[in-house]
């Protein structure tokens, strides 16, 4: 009974126990439960704030600057890491070094002043001072192996113009600092520069980055990198031209500008006296001076070609108009304008040929002041050109209405008003591409780290100034002025068509007024070839001594940079050339000489036909005198002369690529050439009759191989040709020395033979 | 009614200490992939340096004065003058066609 009654008991309390540790568990549990939405929940924020504080670290991003490129890809600006040496005063002291033992070992391994650093290092609760910027790697690893706790090398960017002073006033520089301070590198800061941000990411307790999602691609905050439309070949040449010009001259300093007329980009913008951005510190302000923006000068006779195509547009002239030039002087109100020479009358274009100020003058008050004033601002002077480059002038060229009586008669050939080197340039490419005025351009595209193009520059026409055809007449009035007793005669090239104009100003003195005495600006602007121009080039001579017109001084700096520069862009020689090269000259004689003795041969032929119509008796003595093989069909067809648009095979064998390729040219042929060295054989053969323009297939083997047999039998063919075209020549004086003995008009023939024309 | 309890039981602990190791493991991964991440983020960075000195180098041999210092003195080479010029090819033809 008892048993029973225990195991009652004890079931009972077992009960009670299991109720008891149930509801302890679950009163745990609930504890727990809430504590864990305390932590979890209620704090989270805070918490993981906490916790994100003790293992994140904000990592400064210190983004390269972007590159600076040529418009083929050529580094002109680059920046690179370098190592820098700081110390930490504060961990220096805690560490327990000898600060005076440390300063003197790094004083002598960097080279800096020993007291100066000592008195960095003790500078109270400091935990950063610059040691030495900038050191040589030599330098940061001897400092990094004398392991000094409180001494850091660490990694700056550093700036590098691989290329020296070359385009140093476009380029501008950077300070220690990756600032931006002159050029490009000042208004493209912002897209160079990159952003400096900071970025989480997660380190252990040894400092060492795990983890960052902004860190894997840092491209983000990277500078730009900016391609600018200059062209770095022909920027050195126009920095050595000016550089050499100057110098000879003894000039105090000079601009080159060159651009492309067509889009306006620049291709190159040569100052001199110039600097190495590398190391600015070494150069005065006025050596680091883009003159070809900042400086303005008084075009003088430069802007006679606007004066014109402005009047020749508004019809206030006539091309052939004559202007009376008084003899070389002319009153404007009190003032008396001459020219160097004494004419009598002159057409516009003899006008711009021989820079008449009295003939500009007169054309200058035949526009009206508002018209002058109008057409010389529409050419953009008086504005800015929006180039971005800082510190640009507008120039001067004040409103029609605030002029004094005299200056409508002044500005009209470039005094009494002022230009920089570019406006003159951008105003001659308009006349050169047939009368847009374009927005020059100097940055080409920028692109970001990624290569994400940002901005793409395409050509901008600001405004058409004059209309096409009046553009094409000035530009032919213009190659005038680099032809034969142009001022500009300097300034032509052998083998293309010049178009430009000379420009002698005095200097204004701005201390006493007036003008200053033996202070001239010497200059040329001008572009080619004429016909279908590819580069405008301007230069401007500060002040020189030896000599001062523009003929002299500019021109033949013109010359150089034009010819050099268009060499190096693969522009053939222009075939109107007005001093062609001595191949195309003669090819021209040539030309010349054959057309006339067809023509005389035509017109001989016509008056024999005419006489033998008349009489019988002379005709048939006429056709006696043929030369052998002369009569029939072929021999015929192969010296007669070729018809209109077609030209004869001439004789290639055994000449050189060079000598066949003139010789193939100058006849109007094409060719294609199979192999090198000497031609061994051609197709189609020698004294063909084919039209003009067609293809010369030419086999060359090199000097001293045997001939193959195809082209032995082109040197029968070559000999046969030989007398077929030297029947040609026998014909004509076969048929003058009948002709003369047959009462032919000799006079008409003997001309004929000797290609003097008709 | 036990041995379902028992079962359950085992199955909570065992998923528990299962999703406890699951855990670890990512963790771990994640760290050691972080570590292998800025390693190889470093080295990249070193050769992007390299390469940039590289360039800079070569941007400094192919300066134009030194080329044509070479050319003229090492070299003997001479500027051609217009009439040594000869166009040849397709772009002649066009370039001749379009001044005429």
């Amino acid at each position: 009974m008892n048993r029973i009654q225990d195991t009652g008991r004890r079931q009972k309390y077992m009960r009670v126990r299991v109720a008891v540790l149930f509801s302890f568990l679950v009163v745990f549990a609930a504890l727990v439960v809430n504590r864990a939405f305390y932590w979890q929940v209620v704090r989270a924020d805070e918490l993981r704030a906490m916790a994100e504080d003790q293992y994140m670290r904000n990592i400064p991003l210190s983004p390269k600057r972007g590159s600076i490129l040529d418009r083929h890809g050529a580094e002109l600006a680059v920046s690179v890491e370098v190592d820098s040496v700081a110390a930490d005063p504060k961990a220096l002291v805690d560490s327990g070094a000898k600060l005076e033992n440390v300063a003197a070992t790094l004083a002598q391994l960097l080279g800096v002043n020993e007291a100066r650093l000592l008195r960095r290092m003790k500078l109270p609760k400091s935990r950063f001072t610059w040691i030495k910027r900038r050191v040589s790697p030599a330098e940061g690893k001897a400092v990094r192996n004398l392991h000094i706790n409180g001494i850091l090398v660490t990694k700056e960017a550093q700036r590098f113009y691989p290329n020296g002073g070359l385009a140093a006033h476009v380029l501008g520089f950077a300070n220690i600092d990756g600032r931006g301070i002159e050029g490009l590198e000042l208004t493209l800061d912002e897209n160079l520069r990159g952003s400096s941000e900071k970025v989480p990411a997660i380190r252990d307790r040894r400092g060492r980055i795990v983890f960052s999602k902004q860190l894997l691609d840092d491209r983000a905050a990277a500078g730009d990198e900016v391609t600018v439309t200059l062209d770095k070949t022909i920027q050195h040449l126009a920095e050595q031209e000016l550089e050499l010009t100057v110098r000879t001259f003894e000039a105090r300093a000079g601009s080159i500008v060159v651009m492309d007329p067509k889009t306006g980009e620049v291709l190159a913008m040569a100052n001199f006296p110039t600097y190495n951005p590398n190391v600015p510190g070494e150069s005065s302000v006025g050596q680091r001076r883009n003159r070809s923006v900042t400086d303005r000068f008084e075009p003088g006779s430069t802007i006679k070609p606007f004066t014109v195509a402005g009047a020749l547009s508004r019809r206030a002239v006539a091309p052939s108009q004559q202007i009376d030039c008084e003899g070389g002087e002319m009153q404007v109100a009190e003032y008396v304008i001459h020219d160097s020479h004494h004419w009598d009358s002159l057409t516009p274009g003899q006008i711009l040929a021989h820079s008449s100020n009295i003939g500009t003058a007169k054309i200058g008050l035949a526009l009206g002041r508002p018209g002058l004033h109008q057409a010389l601002r529409s050419f953009g002077f008086g504005e800015k050109t929006g180039v971005r480059l800082p510190g640009e002038t507008a120039g001067i060229l004040r409103h029609h209405k605030r002029w004094y009586e005299m200056d409508a008669a002044t500005i009209s050939f470039g005094q009494g008003m002022s230009a920089t080197a570019l406006q003159i340039t951008t105003a001659m490419a308009a006349l050169a591409n047939g009368g847009k005025v374009m927005h020059p351009v100097l940055v080409k595209r920028i692109r970001d780290a990624r290569g994400d193009v940002l901005e793409d520059t395409m050509p901008r026409v600001r405004r058409r100034v004059v209309p096409r055809r009046t553009a094409q007449l000035v530009t032919e009035m213009l190659t005038g002025v680099t032809g034969k007793g142009g001022t500009g005669e300097e300034a032509s090239i052998d083998g293309y068509l010049v178009a430009g104009k000379t420009g002698t100003a005095q200097k204004a003195d701005y201390v006493h007024g007036g003008y200053a005495k033996g202070k001239w600006s010497s200059s040329f602007v001008g572009f080619a070839p004429a016909h279908a121009p590819k580069l405008v080039v301007s230069v401007v001579i500060d002040e020189p001594l030896i000599a001062y017109y523009g003929g002299t001084v500019a021109a033949p700096a013109f010359r150089r940079v034009m010819e050099k520069s268009l060499r190096h862009l693969g522009v053939p020689t222009d075939h109107q050339g007005g001093r062609l090269a001595p191949h195309l000259a003669s090819h021209r004689r040539e030309k010349l000489k054959e057309k006339k003795l067809k023509e005389s041969l035509r017109l001989a032929a016509k008056t024999v036909a005419e006489l033998a119509a008349s009489n019988p008796e002379n005709s048939d003595t006429v056709q006696s005198q043929r030369p052998p093989g002369a009569g029939d069909a072929q021999g015929a067809a192969a010296s007669a002369p070729p018809e209109e648009g077609q030209v004869r095979v001439p004789e290639l064998l055994g000449l050189d690529v060079r000598k066949a390729v003139i010789k193939a040219r100058s006849n109007r042929l094409s060719v294609r050439l199979n192999g090198s060295g000497v031609v061994v054989g051609q197709q189609p053969e020698q004294g063909s009759v084919v039209a003009e323009g067609s293809v010369v297939s030419i086999e060359l083997n090199p000097p001293g191989h045997a001939l193959p047999p195809a082209s032995k039998k082109d040197e029968e063919t070559l000999q046969k040709g030989q007398s077929s075209v030297e029947g040609t020549v026998h014909n004509g004086t076969h048929d003058g020395l009948h002709a003369r003995n047959s009462s032919f008009p000799s006079a008409v023939l003997a001309q004929a033979v000797s290609g003097g024309g008709l | 009614m036990k041995a379902r309890f028992l079962a359950l039981w085992t199955v909570a602990v065992v998923a528990t200490a299962a999703s406890l190791i699951v855990h670890l493991t990512l963790r771990f991964e994640t760290v050691r992939l972080g570590y292998e991440v800025g390693k190889v983020r470093k080295e990249q960075g070193k050769l992007m340096e390299s390469q940039r000195l590289l360039a800079l180098e070569a941007a400094t041999l192919r300066q134009t004065d030194r080329v044509e210092t070479v050319a003229r003195g090492t070299l003997g080479m001479d500027v051609a003058n217009a009439p040594r010029i000869i166009m040849v090819g397709r772009k002649a033809k066009r370039m001749a066609g379009r001044a005429e």
